[in-house]
Order: C-alpha cells, then structure tokens, then sequence
C-alpha cells in the first residue's frame, strides 16, 4: 500500500507569492489524515502535488519512495486518486457508465475489465438503476456519488477528497463516514482535507493544521482538541463541544479535563 | 497545458497616467495604432509605433504584462515569420510582419491592461453602442480570467483520472481535449443563465431608459493625447504620400 512523504516542500504559483513553506508531513500507508486550514491556507495546493499536478519549487514530495518529479500525472493517478471539490464539474459522458470507466480505461483497463468495475462500484454507490442515464441528469447527492464512484473505480491505494462536504446535506455526509470506514478496512489511504473539525473527527485519526502555507500543528487528532492553541494558530474555531468544555472548566464549574469527539463520548468521561 | 496566457490581458488597478486617461482616448488610440499597424510595411513606421507604445506600456508600468503577453504569443510571431519567409522568401520583408504583428497585439495588451471592463462597458456605451451590447462585452471580458482558471481545474481533475492530453496523432490529440471542453461549455452555458437570471432578479432591464452611476468625462491630458494622435496620423499620411518608402536593403548596398 502507497505511502505519500512531503519533505520541506515550498511552492509558489508567482515568484514572491509563496503558497506553501517548509511543508514537511507523511501519509502512512491504511492510515486516515485529514488536512484542515482556513481558507488559502494551501490545503488544494498541497494535495494537487500528490499526484504530480503540481511540481514543488523546493523540497520534494515521495509516493512509495518515487519522486512526483521523477514520473507521470497518470503513472501517479494509479496509486493516488483524487476527488476535487465540485468534482461533477468535470462530467463530460453521456452515460453515467462511460463516465465511470473513463477512469479505468485511461489505466490501461480492458474494455471487459472496465465492464465488470463499473458493475462492481455503481451496485456499491447505488447506481446500477442510472448506468444508462445522463450524469448532468442525476441529483446533486447521485453526482457526488457518481464523481467518488468514477476514481475508486480503478482502485487506487490513496484517495484524497477535497472539501467534501462542503454544500451536501446530512445524509451525504453520514456515507462518507461509511466510506471511509470502508475504505480503511480495505487496507487504503484516506486523506481529507476539510475545515470541518467535526467531520474530521468522524473520520480521521491523524490531523495536520496549515496555515499560511506553513504546518502549525500535526499528530492525533484528539490531542489537538486538548490543545485550543493549536486552533488559535491555525486561524481555525475549535469543536462546539471541546469549546464547552474547555469554558466549563476555565469558568471553574467542572474540575475536569474534557477532549469529547462528539456527545457520547462526554457523557463517558463525564 | 495552460490558458495561463489570459491572465496575461487582465486589467491591473494602477495610478499612472495611462490608466487614468479616458477609456474612449485609449480605444481611439488603441484603434488608431492597429489601423497604422495593419496598413504599413515600412520598417520606419513599424518602429516608430513600436517605440510610441513601448513609451507608453513603460508609463503605464505594464512593461512585465506585456512581456508575457508576448511570450504567449510566440508561437504565433514564428508560424508568421517562416509562413512569410515560404511565400515570399524576402527574410527582411517576413520581420516586418512579424513586428508588424507585435504593433498589433501590443496594441490590444496594454489597452486591456490599462482599461477596467466597466470603464470599457461605459466607452462604448457612451460612443453609442447599445446598453445590452455593452453589458454583454464587459462580462466577457470580465469572464476570461474565471473561464481560464475552470479550464485548469477541469484539466487537473481529467489528469487526475489519467486523462493524457497531446499524445498521439492529429484525430487523438483532439479527442483527448473532449474531457475538458465538453464540462468547459457545459459550466459557461450554465453560468451564463445564472447570470442573466442574477441580473433580472436585481432589476436589470426594468426601466426602458437607463440611468448612468459615472459618466465619462474628457480632460486636459485627454486632449493633449487626442492632439498628439492627430499629429500622429498627420505624419504618418505625409510620409507615406510624400516621402519615398524606406529600403534598409537598398540602404545597406549604398553602405
């Protein structure tokens, strides 16, 4: 399984407009990341060099030890899929089958072989009903689906989803859950990149805050909701919860130390 | 691949002389410098204008914008000198229309970069072109940069998915742009309802007679420039009636 490295990576896209500094970071094989940040803090940026779209000005970045500079967006593709924000802007098919093997076909698939993954992940998307149908005619939450379905279609060992959740509603975000929780079982690479600290909570274990280009803070995500600094330096509000928590305990009204991820796990440590 | 080159044309909010003038003095002056452009293969002439704009791109500090204008241009200004130098073998003749290509596109790059679209919508409204015509133009123009940047995002998100673009033959190489320019139509046509319902919503068209928030005003500096510009054409009539065509290559078997 792929492991993605970033060593003291720069980057700008104008000479004195630097988009990134100093970024050093890894992406453990089966683990689960998310990349969180305010906005133009460089999160896209970061992520779009990890299959090659972007070259670093300084430093490099590795994917199973292979330099992005070294090989191809394509050649990278295989291992590393990445999911952009609004990624049903780039539906181009007719039908929501070709679209889905697009993908596939560009990796060198067999039209047979494309045939039987795009069976395979539109009955685990929930849209074997649409294969013949237009993918500009889907529903918002169908073309999210469909865009997600269209590159875990050819398997890659990393998939990387930029922002999500952003403009999808509850449902839509409890499948992503789901998903992520499957796809770790698979053995895969998640990484998230997100401002949505309750979302990260519910599917990552590592966190890595940016801001200004630069790491602020990076470990278990749990230990960043102890550390309400790590947010103030980040630029980024912390969980309502944590936030709860930390004012109760400043206000003196509870004794104790909280770092919840969500209600339940309060009420088990309260 | 990149539509980069387009960012290359953007207005840049500056305070210099150039960009202070009025819309209407530099469209006229932009027009006037592409008409002389256009009509002339005198080497004289091509690089008085040329000398006249590179004045005028230093002043209006977009000497750097031009350049990469240029840059992008390149492939063109080639493909026009080895054209020429094929169909009239006359390498000195094939500069000329080369830099007279230069006038031209230099012309239209530090107009663009001196004049916001608006100002742009307002000259041409107030030189008569209708309110609607001119409110399409300026969005136009406003919408390069943003096409530019969705094209790069469509582009990114293809590769992402292994999409190689410029392998192959003529027929592939075509093909593989389908991926990018189907979602690209796609988005613009979407956007351009969305604008259109945006602008009735906000009360565009209500009124049969349009009310002006800035009206354009010519002044002192105005002037001084429409003056020169006369002269400008003045001259360049009179060298061309009355004196006789520079020959450089008559001039160097003299020496």
């Amino acid at each position: 399984m792929a492991k993605i490295e970033v060593i003291d990576v720069d980057f700008h896209y104008e000479p004195g407009r630097q988009v990134l500094k100093g970024v050093s970071l890894e992406v453990p094989s089966g683990s689960s990341t998310s990349i969180m940040g305010p906005n133009g803090s460089g999160k896209t940026t970061l992520i779009k060099m990890f299959n090659g779209l972007l070259m670093p000005t300084r430093g490099k970045i590795l994917v199973d030890a292979l330099g992005t500079s070294d090989t191809t967006v394509s050649r990278l593709a295989k291992k590393v899929g990445v999911i952009f924000q609004n990624p049903e802007k780039s539906f181009f098919s007719e039908t929501v089958r070709e679209e889905i093997a697009f993908g596939p076909k560009n990796m060198g698939f067999t039209d047979a072989e494309a045939d039987v993954v795009v069976n395979d992940v539109s009955t685990k998307f929930g849209l074997k009903d649409y294969l013949s149908s237009n993918p500009f005619d889907l529903s918002g939450g169908e073309k999210r689906r469909l865009s997600i379905a269209s590159v875990l279609a050819w398997g890659p060992e990393v998939i990387i989803m930029d922002e999500p959740t952003v403009g999808l509603d509850y449902q839509y975000r409890l499948f992503l859950i789901d998903l992520t929780q499957k796809l770790r079982n698979e053995g895969k690479s998640v990484v998230m990149v997100t401002h949505d600290v309750d979302f990260a909570l519910q599917t990552s274990e590592r966190s890595v805050l940016l801001n200004e280009g630069s790491v602020t803070w990076h470990g278990n995500l749990v230990d960043l909701l102890k550390s309400p600094s790590a947010f103030e330096r980040a630029n980024m509000s912390q969980t309502f919860l944590s936030s709860l928590c930390h004012d109760l305990l400043s206000s003196g009204a509870s004794e104790r130390s909280f770092a919840p991820v969500d209600v339940s796990s309060l009420l088990g440590e309260a | 691949m990149s539509l980069a080159f387009l960012r290359a044309y953007r207005f840049s909010k500056l305070d210099t002389p150039i960009h202070r003038l009025d819309p209407r003095t530099k469209l006229l002056m932009s027009v006037t410098f592409t008409l002389l452009g256009v009509t002339t293969l005198d080497p004289i002439e091509i690089l008085a204008l040329l000398l006249i704009q590179f004045a005028i791109l230093i002043s209006s500090r977009s000497l750097a914008f031009w350049l990469r204008s240029i840059r992008a241009l390149t492939l063109f200004l080639v493909l026009i000198l080895v054209m020429q130098m094929i169909t009239t073998g006359n390498i000195l003749q094939s500069v000329y229309f080369a830099l007279r290509f230069v006038v031209v596109a230099s012309a239209t790059s530090w107009f663009f970069f001196t004049t916001s679209p608006e100002d742009l919508g307002r000259a041409l409204e107030q030189v008569g072109v209708s309110a609607d015509i001119a409110l399409s133009f300026t969005l136009s123009m406003r919408f390069i940069p943003v096409i530019a940047e969705e094209f790069q995002s469509i582009f990114d998100a293809q590769r992402a998915r292994g999409l190689e673009v410029g392998k192959g033959g003529l027929t592939e190489r075509m093909k593989s742009m389908l991926p990018i320019l189907v979602p690209l139509f796609v988005g613009v046509i979407r956007r351009t309802y969305e604008i259109a319902d945006a602008l009735e919503l906000r009360g565009y068209g209500a009124l049969p007679s349009k009310t002006r928030w800035k009206v354009l005003k010519l002044r002192r500096l105005d002037a001084i420039v429409l003056l020169m510009l006369v002269v400008l054409v003045a001259v360049s009539i009179y060298y061309r009636v009355f004196l006789p065509p520079f020959d450089l290559a008559t001039l160097i078997m003299h020496l």
